[in-house]
């Protein structure tokens, strides 16, 4: 009797030991292994053209992705294009939706230039740019720095004198673009002769 | 007399091809220099180095060595003869893309006029080198054309001279070997004392007899204490592609995504150590040996000739006429490209002009032979890799290691099917290259955007704190006159 006594009361207490050391651990490691933030909006976010323009209808490209990972449609945002939508609808496992924008705005490179002449320095664009693109100071000159804008086009309407444009990105003067291999013919090693192998 | 050693090869390249290497066709003739051009064209942004912007305008008067060309890099290009200049416009240019583009014509007025450099007396610092280097325009001369000083970093234990000149029919290095030993060993031997070099390599393939004879000599008569490391590789395409060679020579194998000088080693072509040697003496880059290969020409042999000497002059000198021709390989048959206008001038990078009669075999769909992952140095799989590229899946390829492929175009060689692997690695590449400035782009973007609502939070919550301060000092104000005032009262 009291043997058996003895192994119920040790299995317990074995038992018991290993659920507190193993609780015990897992506190820990939730405590020293937390991840910061949503994981899920972070590589939403990663997705996104950083753009920051707002055209999702959200105050930047975090904001939406966290709206996403709430359950909002992923074809709001159209700098990214069609081509972000499909790798949201990769990443979330749904079905891709056709991009919710005007034609005409989705997939052009684009970026604000300040008409510096006609510039009366009023900050009020330095303010609107989201990724502080724009340098000048009250009464003085502005001017984007074209490399840090991302085409927004945010600080066009804050504009009292509109003497900000949208033109295309310029490109590096060594620029250029590899032929698609479908359309010409390559003349290549096919017809020399081989030695061996 | 320097000390040397000769060793063959340890280890072998992984992959790759045997080609008929077709090299005696350009080296039993003697190397010629060729007569002036009536005109040479130098291309602003494609001559090496980096968009540029031009330093002459139309009308000025050019002496040999005169700066024409800064490049954003800060490599200077300069007139290879003395001149007018009579344009600035678009050009055809010797470049993959067979376009034209902003470029400066100059017109040889046929005087001996020469603005040089002053001559460096030794010794110099790394810093004076590199400074010399991008005065007299010095770039890898073996078809890259990147700027040589950039490789030049403090701590690096070897410099690889890349003698290996692997690709079939081209024998400007080998020529240059012959013909130029003694600034080639001078060059190196100098580069190597300014940084602290111990060891110089020579990869050269065991094709090149003549070359390495010569080397000999030079090596004896040298008084350098400088010890060359002469290395007999596999005569096996791409045995010259850097890594490669650097893999073959030392056994140290280059990481993805990093530059050889990242390993400690610096790798040059004979060419550029050769015009190293000329720039301390004063004389910028104004001439190179160029290769004049292929069945299509009537006679093959190698010259110098001035930059900018447009490709035409130099069909003429072969005595083939050019109107025989549709177009001409700049470069190897291997990594070469097509050029149709012969008007456009030669770059610092053109190595050869190879003219043969060929026929473009019509693409047959891929049959899963897998030659091409047998061919690849790298040990790619570019059957898999061009299948992604052709459904477009650039994640897909990329994931296969298409940022890993040289571009050598051993698997075009070996494809049963004719398939063009290696223009759409290029171009799988390009736009590798294209969506990663893309993503870094963004990744500034959203740093910069989070940086700016943090700024104004920070900015909304210290006036708040300012604001509750100042109410609370009204209030306490006010209090303060209460009480006086019922006090009085």
């Amino acid at each position: 009797m009291t043997e058996a006594l003895w192994t119920i009361g040790s299995g317990v207490i074995g038992l018991s030991v290993v659920g507190l050391v193993g609780g015990a651990l897992l506190q820990y490691a939730s405590k020293a292994f937390k991840v910061d933030g949503n994981p899920l909006v972070d590589s939403i976010d990663a997705l996104l053209p950083q753009t920051q323009c707002g055209q999702c209808g959200h105050p930047g490209c975090k904001p939406y992705a966290e709206a996403i990972a709430n359950g909002e449609p992923i074809n709001r945002c159209p700098p990214g294009g069609q081509e972000t939508v499909d790798r949201l609808a990769n990443l979330l496992g749904v079905d891709s939706l056709p991009l919710d924008a005007d034609e005409t705005t989705a997939d052009q490179d684009l970026v604000a230039v300040i008409i510096e002449e006609e510039c009366i320095g009023c900050t009020k664009c330095i303010q609107a740019c989201p990724v502080d693109a724009i340098v000048g100071a009250a009464k003085l000159m502005h001017t984007v720095i074209v490399d840090d804008c991302t085409g927004c086009d945010l600080c066009v309407d804050p504009c009292p004198v509109d003497c900000i444009d949208m033109v295309p990105r310029p490109k590096a003067s060594d620029f250029w673009i590899p032929n698609r291999p479908d359309v010409i013919s390559s003349d290549r090693f096919g017809q020399i002769g081989m030695q061996h192998g | 007399m320097a000390e040397y050693q000769i060793r063959h090869c340890e280890r072998q390249l992984e992959g790759g091809i045997h080609p008929e290497t077709y090299k005696d066709l350009s080296t039993s003739a003697p190397c010629v220099f060729i007569d002036d051009p009536k005109r040479l064209v130098f291309p602003i942004h494609f001559s090496g180095g980096g968009p540029g912007e031009p330093l002459v305008s139309i009308g000025d008067t050019v002496s040999q060595g005169t700066p024409i060309i800064k490049c954003q890099s800060g490599i200077i290009h300069v007139a290879s003869r003395a001149g007018t200049v009579i344009d600035i416009t678009d050009h055809a240019i010797t470049h993959p893309s067979d376009d034209v583009s902003a470029s400066i014509i100059i017109e040889p007025n046929g005087s001996k006029d020469q603005s040089y450099l002053h001559p460096l007396s030794w010794p110099f610092d790394a810093d004076t080198l590199r400074d010399r280097a991008i005065e007299a325009g010095i770039l890898g001369l073996g078809g890259a054309g990147f700027p040589s000083f950039k490789k030049w970093s403090d701590g690096t234990q070897t410099l690889i001279i890349n003698a290996a000149e692997c690709e079939p029919y081209l024998t400007a290095d080998d020529t240059l070997m012959r013909i130029d030993t003694h600034s080639m060993i001078r060059g190196a031997c100098m580069l190597s004392q300014t940084l602290d070099i111990k060891t110089i390599v020579i990869g050269i393939e065991d094709n090149k007899p003549e070359a390495l004879a010569a080397i000999e000599a030079a090596l004896q008569e040298s008084r350098s204490d400088c010890f060359f490391d002469i290395v007999l590789l596999d005569t096996k395409y791409p045995s010259g592609s850097a890594r490669q060679l650097v893999w073959l020579t030392l056994g140290i194998e280059v990481p993805t995504g990093s530059r050889s000088v990242e390993s400690g080693v610096i790798v040059h072509n004979p060419g550029t150590l050769a015009a190293l040697s000329r720039a301390i003496d004063g004389k910028p880059i104004t001439d190179r040996i160029v290769t004049l290969t292929g069945e299509a020409l009537t006679t093959q042999k190698n010259v110098i000739a001035p930059i900018g000497t447009p490709i035409r002059h130099l069909i003429e000198a072969t005595k083939t006429n050019p109107a025989s021709l549709t177009s001409i390989t700049v470069g190897g048959p291997m990594m070469g490209y097509q050029v149709t206008d012969f008007e456009a001038g030669i770059t610092k990078t053109t190595n050869c002009l190879l003219a043969r009669e060929v026929e473009i075999a019509p693409e047959s769909p891929c049959i899963r032979c897998g030659a091409c992952a047998t061919a690849c140095p790298v040990r790619l799989q570019p059957q898999q890799m061009v299948s992604a590229l052709k459904g477009g899946l650039l994640d897909r390829a990329i994931h296969e290691g298409l940022t890993d492929c040289i571009e050598c175009a051993a698997c075009n060689a070996v494809c049963p099917s004719h398939i063009p692997l290696a223009e759409w690695f290029r171009l799988g590449r390009f736009e590798a290259r294209e969506k990663a400035n893309e993503q870094r782009l963004a990744a500034e973007a959203r740093e910069r955007f989070e940086a700016r609502n943090k700024r104004l939070e920070r900015i909304a919550q210290e006036q708040e704190a300012k604001r509750v301060a100042r109410k609370a000092k009204t209030a306490d104000a006010l209090n303060k006159a209460r009480k006086a005032r019922e006090e009085s009262a």
